[in-house]
């Protein structure tokens, strides 16, 4: 009995790391040999990106175009999509934390009936499995935080120069902050599902639904809610159109040498007001762009005439300094809910048997 | 001190009594053989002394009344389940790392001799040993944990008779020496008088008989006599099970001392025939503890 208790005072000892181990190889493994494949992905493009964007700043490129500018511009240009690509693919790592570690670490010893082993060894069920799903999820969430620190050195010269914005959803969620938050969600709820569900495949499946569904989500619908969210925050701001393809249209993303807001902020909403107060549609931008080359005459700009006209053009933004403020609360809110679903796992834990 | 005590054990899955009423108490210090039919109960009660099992009502305490999967309880008592599941992928060598590591006072060296001298071959993987062997192993794992209690779920099942005979032999060797509690529960009923000196007799859910084998032999005999008098027989002690065979009556009976009619003979009886006649009546009881003849319920053949 006293061995018991000085085994509870160790806590967090080595021997639960290798307990941890021991019993979980092929997770740790499986894992290991899913974040060295990304960071493979991402490390030998980022290189060359890097490497050609740090020339491309030291020569002053942004000031001066120069044949090497150029050529350095198209170097990094080139690793666009691909970083585009890696971005989206990056969301499949908090998908396989949930299918392939989190689900199949308690169903499957419920299911194979090894919990009549381990459970009934000193350490006690509880102990034991609160410090496999610590150890294991603290493992994920670090390979998640070390992929998310590599994608956001790797996309830093295609935003620096304009040709991405770390607000659309891919990059967004893909950050040293988001990626680990949505690993840690999707493990801890593949783990409650496999307790619920008790059977290794189906709790795999059903975690590949919910977490596939709700990563879908934080993708292009995600970007709308956000944006409708924190319109009603923001208010508007008249400006004056540069383009006509702004004047009827409603537009929200990312905010780039086009348009009117500031570089790095994310253009939440646009939209041209009539004389008579009222927002102009798409249908009436065509046949108004018409008008304007017809009185003009290509001697007013657009933006004279519809200054002369009453138009105003308005459109909110969210400031590139409240991105990090973002990143935080979805990282705390996915955190928070980790959390209560590790205590409801644990908790349920106490029904088995 | 008990090793096992039940108050009024009752357990439900789904609507179903898998126990229900049980009240034990196990002194220490004994082999106890646990035996029922398919669907007594008996491992679920085995997994309410381990702590795998909640009880829905009733407590469960174990060595001096350690609540039955508390901290100290499991520090206490080893358990050998049903097939002797342990972790299939990991190897000989790693699973006797694995439950070191969950036990503070683990006796590596004790679980190593022992796997040397069934020649288990320490690189290989767990599931690839035969079931004789995995459950060998995890009796040498439970072993190595120095119980006071050692709890095992139908310990002989897997073991061809040879195998049967080297465990049992290796167990008591190992009760002699550390001097701890055994609770097993078997279906090989003849294996019992060898290795248990306490049996439990468990029935749909409910406790049978309960006793140190030696008094339960003692106060049961096996009489038989004229079938015309079983009736008066009935009358006058308690008849666990009786059968007639032409105008020959033959009945195990619960004595308590009492000396058979004139005309009836006295045979002695073994476990297996005690065992065998509560199982065949299931309505029988004999339970520790003071009670009057007419509190056992006895029933002949019908």
């Amino acid at each position: 009995m006293g061995s018991t208790s000085s085994l509870h005072r160790r806590g967090w000892s080595s021997r639960t790391v290798k307990t941890t181990w021991l019993g979980n190889r092929a997770s740790f493994l499986g894992i290991g040999l899913v974040t060295v494949a990304f960071a493979a992905a991402i490390v030998v493009p980022a290189l060359e990106a890097n490497s050609a964007y740090g020339w491309y700043v030291a020569h002053g490129c942004a000031a001066i175009e120069t044949n090497a500018c150029g050529t350095h511009f198209a170097t990094i240009s080139r690793g666009h999509t691909w970083a585009n690509t890696v971005g989206f693919l990056l969301l499949l790592f908090p998908l396989v934390a949930g299918v392939f570690v989190g689900a199949p670490l308690i169903a499957k010893e419920l299911e194979s009936g090894t919990f009549r082993f381990t459970w009934t060894q000193a350490a006690g069920r509880f102990p034991f499995e609160l410090r496999r799903l610590v150890v294991l999820g603290v493992t994920v969430v670090a390979c998640a935080c070390v992929l998310g620190l590599l994608m956001g050195w790797y996309v830093h010269p295609f935003e620096a120069l304009g040709q991405t914005s770390r607000w659309e959803s891919r990059l967004f969620n893909s950050t040293v902050l988001a990626l680990p938050a949505w690993t840690a969600f999707s493990f801890a709820l593949g783990a409650l599902l496999g307790v619920v569900i008790r059977r290794t495949v189906p709790a795999m499946a059903v975690t590949t639904i919910i977490v596939g569904g709700l990563l879908a989500y934080a993708g292009e619908p995600a970007e709308g809610t956000r944006g409708s969210l924190t319109t009603k925050l923001l208010g508007f701001f008249p400006a004056t159109a540069r383009s006509p393809r702004w004047l009827g249209t409603t537009f929200s993303g990312p905010a780039t040498r086009e348009s009117f807001a500031p570089r790095g902020s994310w253009l939440v909403r646009t939209f041209t007001e009539t004389p008579k107060g009222r927002p102009m549609y798409d249908i009436y931008a065509s046949p108004l762009w018409s008008r304007i080359s017809r009185e003009a005459g290509g001697s007013v700009t657009l933006v004279r005439w519809l200054g002369k006209h009453h138009y105003t053009f308005w459109y909110s933004y969210q400031p590139a300094s409240r991105y990090w403020t973002f990143e935080v609360v979805l990282a705390a809110v996915a955190a928070v809910l980790a959390a209560l679903v590790v205590f409801a796992a644990v908790r349920l834990l106490r029904h088995v048997g | 001190m008990n090793a096992v005590e039940t108050r009024a054990l009752s357990k439900r899955y789904r609507g179903t009594w898998a126990l229900r009423d049980c009240t034990l108490a196990v002194p220490s210090g004994h082999v106890v053989a646990l035996v029922g039919p398919n669907g007594a109960g008996k491992t679920t009660l085995l997994h309410c002394v381990v702590g795998l099992a909640r009880p829905t009502s009733g407590t469960v305490t174990v060595m001096d009344d350690m609540p039955a999967g508390s901290e100290q309880a499991l520090g206490a008592v080893s358990f050998v389940a049903q097939n002797a599941p342990l972790l299939s992928h990991l190897t000989v060598e790693a699973t006797i790392s694995f439950t070191a590591t969950l036990n503070d006072s683990f006796d590596t060296a004790l679980v190593e001799a022992r796997t040397e001298e069934l020649a288990l071959p320490l690189k290989r993987r767990v599931g690839r040993l035969s079931g004789g062997q995995q459950t060998q192993l995890a009796l040498s794992l439970a072993l190595a944990r120095r119980p006071a209690l050692l709890v095992l779920d139908e310990p002989l099942a897997p073991l061809d008779p040879l195998a049967r005979h080297d465990f049992m032999g290796y167990l008591m060797a190992q009760v002699a020496e550390q001097r701890f509690s055994v609770v097993f529960s078997s279906h090989v009923v003849s294996e019992l008088e060898r290795v248990a000196d306490y049996l439990i007799v468990l029935t749909e859910g409910r406790v049978q008989l309960a006793g140190g084998i030696d008094q339960l032999l003692e106060e049961h005999a096996h009489w038989s006599g004229p079938a015309e008098e079983l009736g008066a027989l009935e009358a006058s002690v308690p008849v666990v099970y009786s059968e007639v065979a032409g105008r020959l009556a033959r009945a195990v009976v619960r004595h308590a001392g009492t000396e058979p009619p004139w005309n009836w003979e006295d045979d002695p009886l073994d476990v297996e025939e005690l065992v065998l006649a509560y199982l065949r009546t299931p309505q029988a009881r004999a339970l520790p503890g003071p009670r009057s003849p007419a509190a056992v319920r006895h029933r002949g053949p019908e």
